[in-house]
Formats: structure tokens, sequence, C-alpha cells
């Protein structure tokens, strides 16, 4: 059986006026099934938003996205515009950390996703408000029906992230790529969505890829994960299995730099092996992009 | 050893209140409602909460960067919420404030000499007779190599940029710092360097620090007392073993529950794995 999503040799060069590329990817693989969550766990600058996009088709040049990205067996990679529409919305389902902003403000959430299940899933228009109003309470917003009519800017910003993810719901995706979509977020908001997309992945067999510097984060919510840094990955394998025994040296040093695996700020470690600062310079310049 | 000046306390607030006015006939916004502390030297309180709970609100008053409505704001003794404003710029020499996010903090087009050196042109007094020598002094405190003087803010990652912004509050010699949500925009292995050289300055310098955050798993590390905001007011307020080990009010249960630890594995939740 194939896997829902398979990524092999995935990488992303960014051409620089300077003449030499910078990589940002540099020959990632991995597999999502359905009804499986993939944690792509890694710091600023080590590929890991590049990644979820170049899957999308949402890298544009000077990015130059290698390898291949099977969904469903379809290759991705150098998809025309056309093609990967197609797939954007019914196929792969997005949300971003700054998703929440994307709402449009002169339209009343109700009626924005009125046209995502008219455009997209062809329902009549009496059809897709009542779906609407269904996703809006499956989202948890409380008294769905009164809140249709109200503007993005009536909602907080949690409440604004769960109009989002019922939008990318709406259109019933086979895989979901949510990128930091609590980042922004409160902890008990965080926690509220983190329960909702996992009960959504319970009722529909939907495969995730969940992308997060937050290890903790990456604990509640996905069974297998990726390390990522500079471009590469550099650990894989279930959840439980990589933080309880983590092989490489930096995700051991990542671990142990989360305060939660602390008892008191002196057992806190920067990442092992690497000259901060020189670190932090590479940092810099990946993304001085 | 100490004197009775060390044992006074280095921060005392009592019954500090801020109120917005509601526009337009909207009500009035309470974002703090007395609130009281006390603050020693050597002693970092953590102040936590979600967004709109008042703790930045709070951190600034304490500061008077915003105007308290009401309350009593004693630094070492001395009232400052009835200091002119010439009275007032003396004093905060001794209360320096670092912020959340350095990329709006600190000019991208500075040199990091001109940015340490910068309070010394309000507080000429201060100013050293080389400097120079000093930033450099600053930059070794905190962990940044000397060479770094000249270079522009804008060539800095944000862990090195935070540490200017320490380095710059520190030129000064304050004794209290308010650090507000100071590495919640950093990386975990960059936020785990930036605490520690915080930490090991407090040691050295014996500061007291106000620290603003919501990461509870960073507060339990850091927080000798916590204060735990919500809608303005403290909920609970005590000694930081107490409230993260046996919290008695319903919110910080709560907030203690959602917050996400290492431990828990994603099977709590019930989803397929």
């Amino acid at each position: 059986m194939t896997a829902l999503l398979e990524v092999r040799r995935l990488t992303v060069e960014f051409l620089t006026d300077s003449g030499s590329p910078i990589q940002a990817v540099r020959g990632v693989d991995f597999a999502v099934d359905a009804g499986q969550t993939l944690a792509i766990l890694g710091e600023s600058g080590s590929g890991k938003s590049v990644t979820s996009k170049a899957l999308m088709g949402l890298v544009d040049f000077p990015g130059v996205v290698g390898g291949s990205a099977r969904f469903e067996g379809r290759e991705m990679i150098g998809l025309g515009e056309r093609d990967l529409q197609r797939v954007r919305g019914r196929g792969i389902g997005m949300v971003f950390q700054d998703s929440l902003d994307s709402l449009n403000p002169v339209y009343s959430v109700g009626s924005q996703l009125v046209e995502a299940l008219r455009v997209r899933m062809g329902l009549p228009h009496q059809a897709a408000r009542a779906r609407a109003v269904e996703l809006m309470s499956e989202v948890g917003i409380v008294d769905a029906e009164r809140r249709f009519s109200s503007y993005p800017h009536q909602f907080s910003g949690g409440m604004r992230q769960r109009i989002c993810i019922a939008l990318a719901i709406a259109l019933q995706p086979r895989l979901l790529i949510a990128d930091e979509p609590t980042t922004a977020l409160d902890v008990t908001v965080q926690a509220g969505i983190i329960r909702l997309l996992k009960r959504i992945q319970a009722e529909t067999d939907m495969g995730m890829i969940f992308v997060t510097h937050d290890l903790a984060v990456a604990r509640m919510i996905a069974s297998h994960v990726v390390v990522m840094f500079e471009g590469l990955v550099v650990e894989r394998g279930r959840i439980d299995d990589v933080f309880a025994d983590p092989d490489h040296p930096y995700t051991r040093g990542l671990l142990a730099s989360h305060p939660g695996a602390a008892r008191t700020w002196r057992d806190l470690r920067a990442v092992a092996g690497d000259p901060a600062l020189e670190r932090e310079e590479v940092i810099a310049d990946v993304d001085g992009i | 050893m100490s004197t009775a000046s060390d044992q006074a306390p280095v921060l005392e607030v009592a019954g500090l209140r801020k109120v917005f006015a509601g526009k337009r006939g909207a009500p009035d916004t309470v974002a703090v409602a007395d609130v009281d502390f006390t603050l020693h030297a050597g002693e970092c309180l953590a102040v936590v909460g979600e967004s709109g709970s008042g703790k930045s609100t709070l951190a600034r008053s304490v500061l008077r960067l915003i105007e308290p409505t009401d309350g009593r704001i004693r630094y070492r003794g001395v009232d400052v919420t009835g200091l002119n404003p010439a009275e007032l710029r003396r004093q905060r020499r001794h209360m320096q404030m670092i912020f959340q996010d350095p990329y709006a903090s600190l000019h991208p087009r500075q040199t990091v000499y001109r940015l340490v050196s910068e309070p010394w042109r309000v507080h000429r007094d201060l100013m050293p007779p080389d400097p120079r020598a000093r930033v450099r002094e600053l930059l070794d405190q905190v962990g940044m190599p000397s060479h770094a003087i000249d270079a522009h803010a804008g060539q800095l990652s944000g862990g090195q940029r935070q540490r200017v912004s320490i380095a710059r509050a520190l030129s000064l010699r304050p004794d209290l710092l308010v650090l507000d949500e100071p590495v919640s925009a950093l990386d975990v292995s960059i936020q785990a360097q930036v605490i520690t050289l915080l930490m090991e300055l407090r040691e050295e310098l014996g500061l007291a620090y106000l620290f603003i955050s919501h990461d509870l798993a960073l507060v339990r590390l850091v927080a000798d007392h916590v204060g735990v905001m919500y809608g303005g007011r403290f909920v609970e307020y005590g000694p930081a073993e107490r409230v993260f080990g046996n919290p008695q009010d319903a919110y910080t249960r709560s907030l203690l529950a959602a917050s996400p630890g290492l431990g828990e594995s994603s099977a709590s939740g019930g989803g397929p794995r």
C-alpha cells in the first residue's frame, strides 16, 4: 500500500544575486499515512516551513524546488498552477500560523465559509449556509447561527484560527498541513485547538503534517516526528521513541534545552556540539533570504 | 554582611490600578486591578497570564511608562508615583526594561556601540571615562565577542540582539530589570542560552527581576515568587513551589493543565496513533 504522501529527496534552493544559491532544504524524505500525524520539528532556519510550502507548490521564484512529493501516487513537484489548485483544498488543506489574519475583513466569516463550500464543493446556497453553521459549531464556536454574520474583527485570535480550521476542513482534505497553527495563541486556546484537530482526524481519518518549533506541542499531537536541522532530517521515528531515546546530538540538545525537561535553570543546555554564536550566525543567514 | 538598606525591598507595589477610559460611551477597561507585591534584591517575581490578562500593562505601569490610575509604587522606599518627570528620570536609571521583540526594540541601522552607549547620552553623569572600553566589558558580560561592537543590529540574530538589549539595560547599573517576555521570540535552544545568561547576571549583580511570561514551564525554572494574573488581578500570588505544587485558584489549575510539558504523550486525547 502506498503512503498518502511520500516525499523523496526534496530540495529547495533560493537563487541569490551573489551566484551561489542558498540550500534551504537539502534532500528530505518522509511519508505520511491516512490517520497519522507527522510532526516536522525544527528551529528557525531549519527549513521546516519551506518544506511544507514546497509540498503545496507555494515556493515562488527565486526558490527552486527539486526532488519528489507524491500525493496519493501523483507527483506534485513541477505541477502547473491549474493542477495544483485542484489538489489544494480538496486533497491537501492548509492552516498557517498567520491564517487568522488572512480572513477577508469586509466579509462576514459565514459568507467566507459559504463561498468556499459553493465554489469548491458545489453546494447550493441553502445547503452551504447550513453546512457553514454546522462547521462553525464543529470547531467550537458557541452560538454559531448568531455568529454566522459576524466579521473577523469581532472574533478573538483563537476564534479566528478556528474559523480558518473550519475553512480547511470544509473541503474534507485527505491531508492537512498545519504550519505552527497554535504558535500565536494562548496555552488554553492552544490546548483546545489541538483537541479539535485530533477529534476531526479521528472522525475523518485524514493525514496531518504538523510543523512546529515546540517540542511539547509536537508531543501532544503527533504519532511520528522528523527533526530538521539546517535543511536536513537529522532524526525520525515514532515520537515517543525519539523523545525517550534520541539518537542525534542535535535532538538530544533540543530536548535538553527545553524548559519542560529541566528542574532548575541550571539544567538548561544550549544545543550541544555547536559553538553558540556560530550556529546563530548560520540561522541569521538563512533567515536573511 | 548585609546592611539595612539591602534588606529593604527593591520594589513595593500596593493597590496598583490602571483603567483605560472607554471611548464614545464604551465601558472603561480595568487592565490592572489592585495588584500588590514586594520584590527584594536578587529575587525573581514572575507574572504569568494569558493575552489580555494585564501583565504587560502591569510591567509598564511599574516603570510609569504607562501612568497608573491609582496605587503606590515604592522603589527602595521612594514613592515613584509622586515624582515629577525629571525626578522620575533620575530614579528610572535603577529600573530598566527588556522587551519581547529585539527586532523591534533595537534600531537595525545603529551600531552595537551606539545602542549600548545610548543610555549615557540621557544620564550624562553616568558616562564612563572610556565608553568604548566599558561597552566592550558589557558585551563580554553578556557573552558577545568584542568585535561585535561595530556591527549593526540588523546583522545580528535574535539571540544576539537580545544579548545587546541586556547589555544596554545593564549600562546604567540598574538593580531592577523588568523583563517582558524576554525570550518568547527566540528559538528554544537560544532561549536556554539567554535565560542562563539572565540568571547568572542576577546572581552576579544581585538584580531583582520582574519577569513577565506566558510560559509556565520556563517560569517554574526561574521564579522565586509567582503572581498569576487574570482579568487584571493576581488571582494567586506566592512562592513558586507553592503555586506550582499546590495551586489554590481554579484558574491557576486550568492554566497549569493546559500548559504542554514534555511528559505528555499524544495518547491522552484519544486520537489515532
